[in-house]
């Protein structure tokens, strides 16, 4: 059998190259937009990229279900949580909204106690929102493809871990080049800005209506990273295993029943990954914001499907892949670059964080702007108070109803606001440009994050002492 | 000459995907129980081709028995590629063995297939295939050719994941004996749900003309789709004929490999 591995590999490549040459392998997003959305949507789904052998047989497409099932078994929960969330918010109205978190969360967690044995894709549990906006799913299903590609990378002991690095850099290439949509490798920083949702009347809508089910995603996006750095801190040996063995339980017994109050981001919880493929970790940061901006239109009352669909797949398009941002990959810090993923530390459990100090910035460099005869120190004060209660999940005492907008509204009706962008569809150019200056003028000359050493393999640090979870005490 | 490399290479293959398939169960999503295939178990196909640059090895095997008693063992493997964005070629060649009407067995069966849409909420997704029966088999002349038009809808305004799917088949016999049609149609009404965490449950109602004239066919079927790992799905079917001229009862088993 393996005499012939060598000829499979030919014929392998050669199909490939013979097949690329005929259909056209490779697509640059900046010419196939998504928005406007045309008249008649075509479904064009790409296949996961083969391993080693160009076929599934033999190569690393196996591994992390193969090596890590009860870590899969928790991605498959949770992508079950992901596809259902966008039909439970169309189909349930709004002013149901406590009782449909309230249920949608146990579901969640009956799902992670037993989970789909194969991760479904997002349509499998939301079919309706597939006929509704199909871009959206692409999207995900897309960047989900490279989640699996990045974690079997990782998991395949056959690759020498000075190979790694290589095989990560080859799925970067396919997932940023055979779609029209993939996202950006340009840290959240910038694609945020590109958006232009934070003055939108739906910004805040699902983590303030929805606090429940919107804290079950906060694990999911503490779960997915912390995974990655426990696989890149042990190496190819059976170090691996009980790293993500640790890991995971730290995800039930302590993240679950304790879950964090913001997004957290890929800097933050995996440091050391971040430095070895800051691409992917930028492409998960993009894509856990994508869900979350996707919760905020779905769930909001005030606009019809076909509004809320012309405002998603602008969203998807502002965020996506330009070419050019793969220079602006290595431009973040690292806040806790010696963290333990096995440990939930104070830091990951609150508001304060990577995410909101991105939101802030935001808002500091469109003030002069909305309001360029300036604020009184008293209103200033009122105004970051009902800020940092729209960041935070559910509602307040003091908290002003509706998004951060309508909160900044009632507050400073004077405040300018251009009609057209806040409109579905509509892109405030205005604002996104000044934010995108503000980004340049921090961070534009800051020094790139350092690669990761990859000669040596690690050795996985002991487990650190923590205190008795809340969960068994 | 040619075929002895070939044969090596498909036992090699296939040795590959059953120890892949059966001893390590793999993680990567490419095959698709959702995505329903002509045959397995059912005759019913979606509108939807496989994912660009994904490669298929599918096989089924039906029994088949008719009104007079006699048997019909229907073996085809076959290979499904998704060569272009929204398109996918298939070939085949159906091993018929009994004492039933075995014309065409070992035919060479080529088929392509391209998806016009995306469904929406009000439109279905639209697919046409060309298929050509090439005859290199038993007792067939000529080069039989069939268009057949597919659509499929969801269900809107439920996440439970139903679908709607119909087939219409025109089939010419470009060299038909004294008693067989040259035109015949073939129409298709199916449909399909998610009825558990990794399993579909598929039905449908076939109308065939037969290639004999005079003689038309009805048969109700009803399978499922199970997922086993991310690479494999295998099915179960079962058929029941309504009326004269349709077979007694079929079963199928069928399964796919994404390599």
């Amino acid at each position: 059998m393996f005499c012939y591995a060598g000829r499979m590999r030919m014929w392998g490549s050669m199909t490939l190259a013979v097949l690329g040459a005929v259909s056209g392998c490779q697509v640059d997003p900046a010419s196939q937009p998504i928005y406007p959305p045309p008249l008649i949507e075509q479904r064009t789904e790409t296949t996961h990229l083969r391993g080693q052998r160009h076929t599934t047989l033999f190569s690393y497409n196996i591994d992390f279900f193969q090596r890590h099932r009860p870590a899969y078994l928790v991605s498959s929960g949770i992508h079950f949580s992901h596809g259902k969330q966008h039909d439970v918010l169309l189909l349930n109205p709004f002013d149901q909204h406590a009782r449909t978190d309230y249920d949608f969360n146990l579901e969640c967690l009956a799902y992670l106690y037993d989970p789909p044995p194969v991760e479904p894709q997002m349509q499998y549990y939301g079919p309706y929102t597939s006929t509704v906006m199909w871009q959206l799913y692409r999207a995900i299903d897309w960047t989900h493809m490279h989640h699996e590609q990045t974690y079997d990378i990782l998991s395949d002991n056959r690759i020498p871990w000075n190979e790694k690095k290589q095989w990560t850099d080859r799925a970067v290439n396919y997932y940023l080049h055979y779609m029209n949509i993939p996202r950006s490798p340009a840290p959240l920083d910038v694609t945020m800005r590109r958006a232009g949702v934070m003055m939108k009347p739906y910004f805040t809508r699902f983590r303030n209506y929805y606090p429940v089910s919107n804290n079950f995603f906060y694990y999911a996006h503490w779960w997915h990273p912390a995974i990655y750095e426990a696989l890149i801190l042990a190496g190819n040996d059976q170090e691996q295993e009980s790293m993500i063995r640790q890991t995971n339980q730290t995800g039930y017994l302590r993240v679950l029943v304790d879950r964090p109050l913001r997004m957290l981001l890929s800097r933050e919880i995996m440091p050391r990954y971040s430095r070895f493929s800051p691409e992917s970790a930028n492409i998960f940061d993009n894509l856990h914001m994508l869900h979350g901006i996707a919760y905020d239109i779905l769930a909001y009352d005030g606009w019809t499907i076909e509004e809320k669909r012309a405002e998603l797949y602008r969203v998807i398009d502002a965020m996506k892949y330009h070419p050019g941002d793969e220079h602006l990959a290595r431009k973040f810090q690292l806040p806790y670059p010696d963290m333990d993923p096995r440990v939930y530390y104070d830091w990951m459990k609150g508001a304060d964080g990577g995410m909101n100090r991105i939101m802030h910035e935001m808002l500091e460099e469109m003030m002069p702007l909305m309001m360029p005869q300036g604020m009184t120190p008293e209103m200033r004060e009122k105004v970051m108070a009902q800020f940092k209660m729209k960041m935070r999940p559910g509602l307040e005492e003091g908290e002003l109803p509706g998004s951060l907008m309508d909160a900044l509204k009632t507050l400073m009706p004077q405040m300018q606001m251009m009609p057209e962008a806040m409109e579905p569809g509509g892109t405030p150019q205005k604002m996104i440009d000044t934010m995108l200056q503000g980004w340049d003028k921090k961070y534009g000359s800051v020094p790139d994050v350092s690669p990761l050493p990859m000669e040596q393999e690690p050795t996985a640090p002991p487990l650190p002492a923590q205190p008795v979870p809340i969960s068994v005490r | 000459m040619i075929r002895l490399p070939f044969c090596r290479l498909g036992l090699v293959l296939l040795l590959g995907v059953l120890s892949r398939a059966v001893l390590m169960p793999t993680g990567v999503f490419a095959a698709d129980h959702t995505n329903l295939e002509e045959n397995i178990p059912t005759q019913v196909e979606d509108a939807y081709p496989l994912p660009y640059l994904n490669r298929e090895i599918q096989a089924f095997g039906r029994y088949e028995q008719d009104r007079e008693g006699r048997d019909l063992f229907r073996l085809e493997p076959r290979m499904e590629i998704g060569f272009a964005r929204n398109w996918q070629a298939r070939i085949g060649t159906p091993f018929l063995l009994g004492n039933g009407d075995r014309t065409g067995s070992r035919n060479l069966i080529a088929e392509a297939m391209y998806n016009f849409n995306q469904e929406s909420q009000l439109l279905p997704a639209i697919a046409l295939s060309g298929r050509l029966d090439i005859p290199t088999g038993l007792s067939s002349t000529g080069l039989d050719t069939h268009v057949r038009f597919l659509a499929t809808k969801t269900i809107p305004y439920t996440s439970l994941f139903q679908r709607v799917h119909v087939n219409v088949s025109w089939v010419r016999n470009s060299d038909p004996m004294s008693d067989e049609r040259q035109n015949r149609y073939i129409a298709i009404v199916g449909y399909s749900a998610r009825v558990a965490r990794a399993t579909v449950f598929v039905a449908d109602y076939v109308r065939e003309q037969q290639r004999r004239k005079g003689y038309d066919s009805n048969i109700v079927e009803l399978g499922i789709r199970q997922i086993i790992n991310p690479l494999t799905v295998l099915a179960l079917g079962v058929g029941a004929g309504i009326a004269e001229d349709s077979p007694e009862m079929r079963v199928t088993v069928g399964v796919q490999y994404s390599f």
